[in-house]
């Protein structure tokens, strides 16, 4: 029985396969579309989830204001519920290259958590070495193995020192990489450079020059098992959250105890250094204070003795030299007396030397005659002896010559004897007894008596010249003592003057000393200040909501889950329309069958199941035939799109069960109910009732007949036409609705596109005016930021500039994360040529900044739901607050801007503002000049760190936005489909329901343009009624997707042109005109006998 | 000559791989104004000898002529422009378009000839005066008949075809419709063709024809035909 329905079905389905195709496809569109579009957001969660997993990200981080110690992390990872903690070293730095300076985000490589995903090279081993992201490589123009230099702030170390962070600045890059932590183009906010930091680059943990780190990076137990979007996830996480934020009081204690003593170790031991010196000193200048005087005291001893000492010496030489007088006296009268004896003596000598002189004479003579007897003697005893010789020889000649000579000899010798004789007589006589004795005893007297004279006078020589001596002595005694004296004296005086000099030096030590000593003082007191204010660290306990690039593409998801929530309702719609339309044609035209079946005795369930398995099966099939495709495709696109602004790996595909069932569930609900409708209005009636043809369904008036004058203007097809417009009100609701529909998606699309790319020439083109951002390497103001303005004046590109500083704030309110640029121009009647502040809803409307309220840009305004006139507090850079209010609201696409003067900053913030970038307006240039002037500009290295080009933010976002014209082509098609399977089934139903009428015209003679036109002419009106809803719907459309889907750093401009409401209806228009083409073979067709035989 | 000619008209239809000879050398003629019943029993080819006249239908081969123009060879375009000039049609169940109002019914067929009579008129004469603004479902099948009819002859066609007019009515309904058409091809001088399964009407015909397996057996001539009000069956 159960098989023979089916049978039944499946050959009706054979029968009618265009209905049957009509219906499986609307509710392949309608399921296709709602659950690929909703499987979407799911799928794209599931895929990041994945990555998170694989790459073990953490779940919730700790950053503390005072870094994170390893007793911290030891205690974090003896916490129940956590499974893995690692510490990680994140710094802002600047990487320099060419003239430009780039602000990079530095972080050391964690080893089992957030793990890189190498796309090239290696990690980092060594301490010279990194890695980078690839945005870093494309736009640097640098590759594996080039060298960076990074500049780092100087770290404080908890000593109190100032110390380099990195061990090794000049790095190696030795790989590409992927962090999971930014999946989003965000890096975050910087206080460094533009505020933005461009890059990401990874360095080795041996590269940090301390062993504190700024994040605790935590996974906690199982967290894995759970998806990272769902709610068991978060509460997990919140769970552990708690559990550190439980111990975070006592850690952060012990980390500001750590620091406090530390600090105040130090400080104590330079207190006690201050006092040893201190007192040190002050015992130096005491002593030396002792000595000076004691100085003092000697030199007035030693100036008395002096005094004593030449008293002294006076007496003595006065005395010596009295004695030396009474001596000399007393050698005078020696000396008289010596001269009288002297004188007698010497005429004693005379007499004595006269008698000599006599007994001399006669004693040469006798001398001379005694030696010459001596020597004829000898002569005498040489020949006897030469006799003797000759004797022997006997030389008679010689002997005789010789003897002849001694006779001679002997003779003279015995004459000499004789007068020696005589002489001797007579000295007899005399009393001489021998002559020579005598004289030398004369000679000897005289010698002794002259001797004693000599001696005498020697004698008083010698007292005079001993006198005299002495006196020298003393002469010299005394310029020595007068000597030794000037010396002393001298010596005294030195030392008076040395004393004099010491006070003098002493007194300026003093000084000295004190001031330094005021100065330790002042320096401890400032130390000691230090300490005292050392706060106890703040922890940021943060978990993945944290995280920019997270958070949006979670809310990305979302937006996209809200799209499958509107945009498939039409095809639901629809298919249920079409299902009703299909099935009552169905019921109806079985009307007899049914009678039967019901006077066979089947009851109404048994009859419906044929109708009921049949709008199934077309469910079923065309169901699932959508879900593989819409599983299979859609998620795959829209992830697509979204992987242009996430760096995700490939989506995963999955089935999901849900949205497939409720897919499904909508599909069943709609087409089942429609069916059920349906038959019931047949089997309600009876079986005879059945049997018997339908009355057809009666004509009836419409009301544009009572509008008499406008009734009777129409001709008569006009009329026909009016007339069966409405008569078939379900078939009028369906083409309204899938005609509409299919205008309305095509003008979203292309409104969408609008909407988009009408943002960047508004952004750009009318509203920043500036063709060039040139930023500057720190805040100047006054007479330097005079001479740079001057500097780049010189070029002669640049017409016109303007001083803005720029700073990335925050917003307190909300709860809100959004990244804004606080902008305040240092003349706020010029930033009317650099930025259009104006309205966007009234033209004419443009605003000047004053002093009464900053100036918020339109997107910023809507997401936290500010107003004019509303007071809102901003945290700036230096995280201080300040209330302002809000006086207008401007006109803005891309990034959120407050506009600020100069002189209400000044006022709220309490200070003298600087300027850090420079607006310029310039001549129109090309690419390449524009390049030119660029490196031109860098070349002031001193003050400007980087020349920022509108037209190339510009060619980003137009990228970006290209890729949207995918978007367009989906709506499109998707439109496109639902004209067709609407226009067709219209077309279906107007062939068979109205077969009979077709043939009776065709019959009457109406030519095939003539019947076409019969059927065509409610068709086009009804396409035409459906464009005209589908504007009103497009427009609607359009704002809803804009409102769900853009960016929250975005403002779609919601202007749809003239040209994307004609394309919507062009497009609209040619599938209506392709069904219409179609309609008109078929009514071609139509075989007059077969549909006017009877009704059998 | 005639006024209409069959020559030897043959019509076939395939159902699968047999063939069914609807017609099958079909020759008959009818001259101008005459009034023609056809009868036969069921599946004789009547219908299909009809449809073919009319214009609705091709022969497999064979030549009609009507008016000295032989149809058979009329393109689509041509038998068209035939069928909207030449012929009116009245069928069993009347086919009326349910949408349009009794005028409107005849207004539709009028509104394409180029030389239409009035479709008041048409209607006062077959006297549905006052069901002018009526849809065909407020009428009674004779009613509805009789706009079918003024439907027919308001186009002014040269030949009226009737495929079993008065099929789905009572004897009295009947009667009257075949009176009006009998007066129609009477008064207008219009070539009326009735089908019929009913004998009984044939003395109402100048020319009746017998249908028996597709083929027009038997013709006859009525010099008197006899007004249908004496007609009983």
């Amino acid at each position: 029985m159960k098989k023979a329905l089916l049978k039944d079905s499946i050959k009706e389905i054979v029968k009618t396969f265009k209905r049957f195709i009509s219906i499986l496809l609307i509710v392949l569109l309608g399921v296709g579309f709602f659950a690929g579009i909703k499987a979407a957001s799911p799928d794209m969660k599931i895929t990041l989830d994945k990555y998170f997993d694989d790459k073990n990200v953490m779940d919730f981080q700790v950053i503390s204001t005072l870094g994170i110690t390893n007793e911290d992390i030891e205690e974090i990872k003896n916490l129940e519920g956590i499974n893995y903690v690692e510490g990680s070293y994140q710094t802002d730095a600047i990487v320099k290259i060419g003239e430009e300076e780039h602000v990079v985000k530095v972080e050391t490589v964690t080893e089992n958590i957030n793990q890189l995903e190498i796309i090239e090279g290696r990690l980092p081993e060594n301490e010279n070495e990194c890695v980078v992201e690839t945005n870093f490589l494309t736009n640097t123009k640098h590759k594996i193995g080039d060298t960076i230099t990074v500049e780092t702030e100087k770290i404080t170390d908890d000593e109190g020192n100032e110390k380099e962070l990195l061990h090794n600045k000049d790095l190696v890059i030795v790989g590409e990489i992927k962090s999971p932590l930014y999946i989003s183009r965000d890096r975050g906010s910087t206080k460094l450079g533009s505020g933005m930091i461009d890059y990401y680059i990874y360095i080795s943990k041996d590269n940090i020059n301390t062993d504190i780190y700024t994040n605790a990076y935590i996974i906690a137990e199982e967290s894995k098992d759970l998806k990272c979007f769902e709610d068991g996830y978060e509460e997990k996480i919140e769970k552990q959250i708690e559990k550190v934020d439980e111990i975070s009081d006592r850690r952060r204690e012990a980390r500001y105890n750590e620091l406090f003593n530390n600090a105040n170790e130090k400080l104590q031991e330079a207190k006690d250094e201050f006092n040893t010196k201190k007192a040190d000193g002050e015992k130096e200048i005491q002593e030396a204070e002792e000595k000076l005087n004691s100085g003092k005291q000697e030199i007035i001893t030693g100036k008395n003795q002096l005094q004593k000492g030449k008293e002294e010496i006076n007496n003595k030489f006065k005395e010596a030299r009295k004695q030396i007088e009474e001596a000399r006296e007393t050698l005078n009268t020696k000396q008289k007396e010596f001269d009288d004896k002297k004188k007698d003596v010497e005429n004693r000598i005379g007499e004595y030397e006269n008698n000599l002189d006599n007994l001399k004479n006669i004693q040469t003579q006798y001398n001379s005659l005694k030696e010459s007897l001596n020597t004829k003697q000898k002569e005498y005893n040489n020949l006897e002896e030469k006799l003797k010789e000759l004797d022997e020889k006997e030389d008679q000649d010689e002997i005789t010559n010789i003897k002849n000579k001694m006779e001679s000899l002997n003779l003279e010798i015995t004459k000499l004897k004789a007068t020696i004789n005589v002489i001797d007589e007579e000295l007899k006589n005399q009393g001489i007894d021998d002559i020579n004795t005598s004289v030398s005893t004369l000679e000897n007297a005289i010698n002794n008596i002259k001797l004693e004279l000599t001696n005498g006078q020697k004698a008083i020589d010698d007292a005079k010249y001993e006198l005299e001596k002495q006196e020298d002595e003393i002469d010299k005694q005394e310029k020595n003592a007068y000597n030794e004296l000037a010396i002393a004296e001298k010596k005294i005086k030195d030392s008076d003057e040395e004393i004099k000099k010491g006070e003098e030096e002493l007194n300026l030590a003093k000084e000295e000393y004190n001031t330094k000593i005021a100065e330790a003082e002042s320096k401890l007191d400032e130390s000691e200040e230090e300490v005292n204010s050392i706060q106890k660290p703040d922890w940021y306990i943060l978990d993945r909501n944290q995280n920019a690039g997270y958070v949006s593409y979670i809310q990305d998801t979302d937006r996209v889950a809200k799209i499958a929530e509107v945009f498939p309702v039409v095809f639901f719609i629809v298919a249920a329309l079409i299902s009703l339309t299909s099935m009552s044609r169905m019921v109806e035209e079985e009307r007899v069958e049914i009678g039967t079946l019901k006077a066979l005795g089947y009851n109404k369930l048994q009859i419906a199941n044929k109708y009921l398995i049949y709008a199934i099966l077309a469910t079923l099939v065309g169901g699932i035939i959508g879900l593989v495709i819409g599983f299979k495709i859609l998620p795959k696109i829209i992830a697509d799109i979204y992987g242009m602004m996430y760096e995700v790996p490939d989506v995963v595909l999955e089935f999901n069960m849900t949205y497939a069932a409720i897919g499904m569930s909508a599909a069943i609900l709609c087409t089942l109910g429609a069916t059920i409708y349906s038959c019931i209005k047949e089997l309600r009636q009876k079986p005879a009732n059945l049997m018997r043809p339908k009355a057809p369904k009666p004509g009836k008036r419409v009301f544009l007949e009572k509008i008499t004058f406008i009734w009777k203007r129409l001709n008569f097809t006009k009329k026909v036409t009016a007339r069966n417009l409405f008569r078939y009100k379900k078939r009028f609701l369906m083409t309204i609705i899938g005609v509409g529909g299919c205008t309305a998606l095509i003008i979203a699309g292309f409104g969408l596109r609008d909407a988009i790319s009408s943002m960047i020439p508004s952004q750009y083109g009318k509203i920043n005016l500036y063709e060039i951002a040139i930023n500057l390497k720190d805040e100047y103001k006054n007479e330097e930021l005079e001479n740079i303005n001057n500097n780049i004046l010189g070029y002669k590109e640049i017409n016109n500039i303007l001083n803005v500083n720029v700073q990335s704030i925050r917003i307190d309110k909300n709860d809100n994360n959004q990244t804004i640029q606080l902008i305040v121009p240092e003349d706020v009647n010029k930033i009317e040529k650099f930025i259009n502040l104006k309205s966007r809803t009234k033209k004419d409307e443009k605003y000047t900044l004053d002093n009464s309220g900053v100036i918020i840009s339109e997107k910023l305004a809507k997401l936290l739901d500010i107003k004019v006139g509303d007071e809102i507090k901003i945290i700036n850079i230096d995280d201080k607050e300040a209330n302002v209010k809000v006086s207008h609201i401007t006109e803005n696409y891309i990034m959120h801007y407050i506009y600020m003067s100069p002189e209400l900053y000044n006022t709220v913030f309490d200070t003298r503002i600087g300027f850090n970038v420079i607006y310029a307006n310039s001549n129109e240039m090309s690419e390449s000049e524009e390049n030119d002037l660029g490196k031109e500009i860098l070349q002031n290295k001193d003050y400007i760190s980087g020349v920022e080009f509108t037209s190339a933010s510009k060619d980003m976002f137009e990228e970006v936005m290209e890729n949207m014209d995918l978007v367009v082509w989906i709506l499109i098609i998707s439109a496109g489909l639902l004209a067709f399977v609407v226009l067709y089934n219209l077309l279906n139903a107007n062939i068979t329901e109205r077969i009979r009428e077709l043939a009776t015209i065709k019959v009457l003679g109406f030519y095939d343009k003539e019947v076409y036109e019969y059927i065509s002419r409610e068709t086009i009106i009804l396409t035409i009624i459906g464009m005209l809803f589908g504007i009103l719907g497009g427009y609607f459309l359009t704002i809803y997707i804009i409102k769900t889907c853009e960016l929250d750093i975005l403002m779609f401009n919601p202007q749809i042109t003239i040209w994307s409401y004609l394309l919507g209806i062009v497009i609209t228009g040619i599938f209506a005109i392709i069904v219409n083409i179609i309609t008109y073979f078929s009514l071609k067709k139509i075989d007059m006998i077969e549909s006017l035989k009877s009704v059998e | 000559m005639a006024y209409i000619e069959f020559k030897d008209v043959i019509k076939e239809y395939k159902m699968g791989e047999v063939t069914i000879k609807a017609l099958d050398k079909t020759n008959f003629e009818i001259e101008k104004g005459e009034l023609v019943v056809i009868v036969g029993p069921s599946g004789a080819g009547k219908t299909t000898a009809l449809n073919i006249l009319g214009g609705m239908d091709s022969a497999t081969s064979g030549e009609i002529l009507v008016a000295g123009k032989n149809i058979t060879k009329f393109k689509n375009k041509q038998l068209i422009k035939y069928r909207r000039e030449d012929i009116g049609f009245v069928f069993q169940f009347y086919n009326l378009v349910q949408n349009l109002t009794t005028l409107e019914n005849v207004e539709l067929a009028t509104q394409i000839c180029k030389k239409p009579l009035n479709p008041k008129e048409m209607l006062i004469k077959v006297g549905l005066e006052k069901r002018i603004k009526n849809f065909p479902s407020q009428l009674s099948g004779g009613e509805q008949q009789r706009v079918a009819i003024a439907r027919a002859i308001a186009k002014n066609p040269k030949l009226l075809l009737c495929d079993e007019p008065t099929g789905a009515l009572d004897y009295k309904t009947g009667k009257q419709i075949l009176k009006l058409l009998q007066d129609t091809c009477r008064k207008e001088m219009m070539t009326v063709i009735i089908i019929t399964h009913n004998a009984a009407l044939t003395p109402m015909a100048d020319r009746v024809i017998h249908f028996k397996n597709g083929t027009a057996y038997k013709i006859e001539t009525n010099q008197n035909p006899t007004p249908i009000e004496e007609i009983e069956w």
